[in-house]
């Protein structure tokens, strides 16, 4: 497939539409609202499906792939904080508090950025590795220990940091991942077909309902545009391109499969917009929210979704060769 | 046969509401509801989802415990999450079990 026909496959997904549907509707100011209870029970639902599918995967795939992978992942999620940290204070003139937690969201991952580059990976007919789910969960956590470290470490974490790490290691999106995954492992591909009717079947159109939520919810915070300013703009539209090729890069050395190095590269590139907030704002409240969940949410996430996965995809397959 | 006691209720962000209810307990409460929140104010609309949720806590509680839990709020959450707490003068019936 050519570039442009990845671009068309991607842009025309039943994904991207319906979150460009969300936004539309925000944007005609339409009554079309999903209640709280339905977004928490979808995200629990897609959470838990691709846990019990990696853990599946993860218990017929080569152990060594496998750790290289999660070692890729982990080293990729400490990392990308730190130059963030630095970016973000030196070229950015952000404060350490400020600094910190949006580089706790961009070295952190976002669960519904990998969903939906699992699913374009599937529909482009080159699947990743089965078992990334576990690079996912993974990647979720050290960046956020990382930026709170750097605060700590500037004299900026006023608020109750201890409380925070508790809340993200027992926070209902690692819980669910790697409860998942070990489910998955321990049933195995046999026990796992009882229950695929009802995770592996209706999982795309789950994701479609969610990215349309996400959509209303990106749309709501487009206001807040000129509080962020420029130079976030670009950091939130620059920093997943170099992480995007960066982490195909890795995914690439470590002998991934093109899928998953398009893997890697999305989950580097990806910001987090569930765990990472809680998190931050527990630890450093005096951060402002207008920033990061902006910059994750309304900015980096739509980016990805639209423009990233493709991009990233054409690099992964450029860097195989024909 | 009513007992004239205070009425506290306080929104807050999602993240720190149950922190708050925990410390509205260790100064003495003896119980609260909490219902979930949608609203605007000075921190912008929180209309749910991520980083919008508020939270509601309602208590009924003596006076002096009114008066700590608006302090413990005044010093620790005022200053750094969107909270806002206001007292009201409420009658209950069996107001021994509030104090």
């Amino acid at each position: 497939m050519t570039t442009l026909e990845l671009v068309r496959l991607n842009l025309l997904s039943p994904m991207v539409l319906s979150f460009v549907l969300g936004a539309v509707a925000h944007l005609v100011r339409s009554d079309l609202k999903f209640p709280d209870q339905v977004y928490t029970a979808l995200s629990i639902y897609l959470l838990f499906a691709i846990g019990l599918k990696g853990g599946v995967a993860l218990s017929v795939a080569p152990f060594g792939t496998v750790i290289l992978a999660l070692l890729a992942g982990f080293a990729l999620g400490t990392a990308i904080p730190l130059w963030s940290f630095h970016i973000l204070t030196r070229l950015g003139k952000f404060d350490a508090s400020n600094a910190a937690a949006i580089a706790a969201h961009y070295g952190s991952v976002s669960a519904v950025t990998f969903i939906a580059a699992t699913a374009y990976l599937q529909s482009a007919g080159l699947p990743a590795e089965g078992f990334m789910p576990a690079v996912l969960a993974v990647m979720e956590v050290p960046a956020i220990v990382v930026a709170l470290l750097l605060a700590k470490l500037k004299g900026a974490a006023d608020g109750d940091w201890r409380a925070a790490l508790p809340e993200v290691l027992a926070g209902k999106s690692i819980v669910l991942l790697v409860g998942g995954l070990a489910i998955g492992f321990l049933a195995g591909p046999t026990g796992y077909t009882s229950v695929a009717p009802f995770f592996a079947e209706p999982f795309q159109g789950a994701l479609c309902l969610f990215l349309l939520d996400m959509g209303l919810v990106a749309a709501r915070r487009l206001g807040d545009f000129k509080q962020v300013g420029p130079f976030l703009i670009a950091f939130a539209i620059a920093m997943p391109v170099l992480h995007g090729i960066i982490g195909v890069f890795v995914g690439y050395e470590i002998g991934l499969s093109v899928g998953g190095a398009t893997i890697l590269g999305v989950l580097a590139a990806s910001a987090s917009y569930i765990a990472a907030p809680a998190a931050v704002r527990i630890a450093l409240p005096e951060a402002n929210p207008g920033f990061y969940l902006t910059a994750s949410l309304a900015i980096t996430f739509p980016f990805n979704l639209v423009v990233g996965l493709p991009l990233y995809f054409a690099f992964a397959q450029m860097l195989k060769g024909p | 046969m009513t007992v004239a006691l205070k009425l506290i209720t306080v929104v807050a962000e999602e993240v720190v509401a149950p922190k708050i209810a925990e410390d509205m307990m260790r100064l003495g409460a003896s119980g609260y509801t909490m219902v979930e929140a949608h609203g605007q104010g000075s921190r912008g609309k929180r209309m749910g989802r991520v980083g919008e949720l508020n939270l509601r806590i309602d208590a009924v509680v003596s006076a002096a415990v009114a008066e700590k839990i608006m302090a413990r709020l005044s010093d620790h959450y005022f200053p750094r999450y969107a909270t806002i707490a206001w007292l009201g003068d409420v009658s209950v019936l069996r107001g021994d079990k509030y104090v």
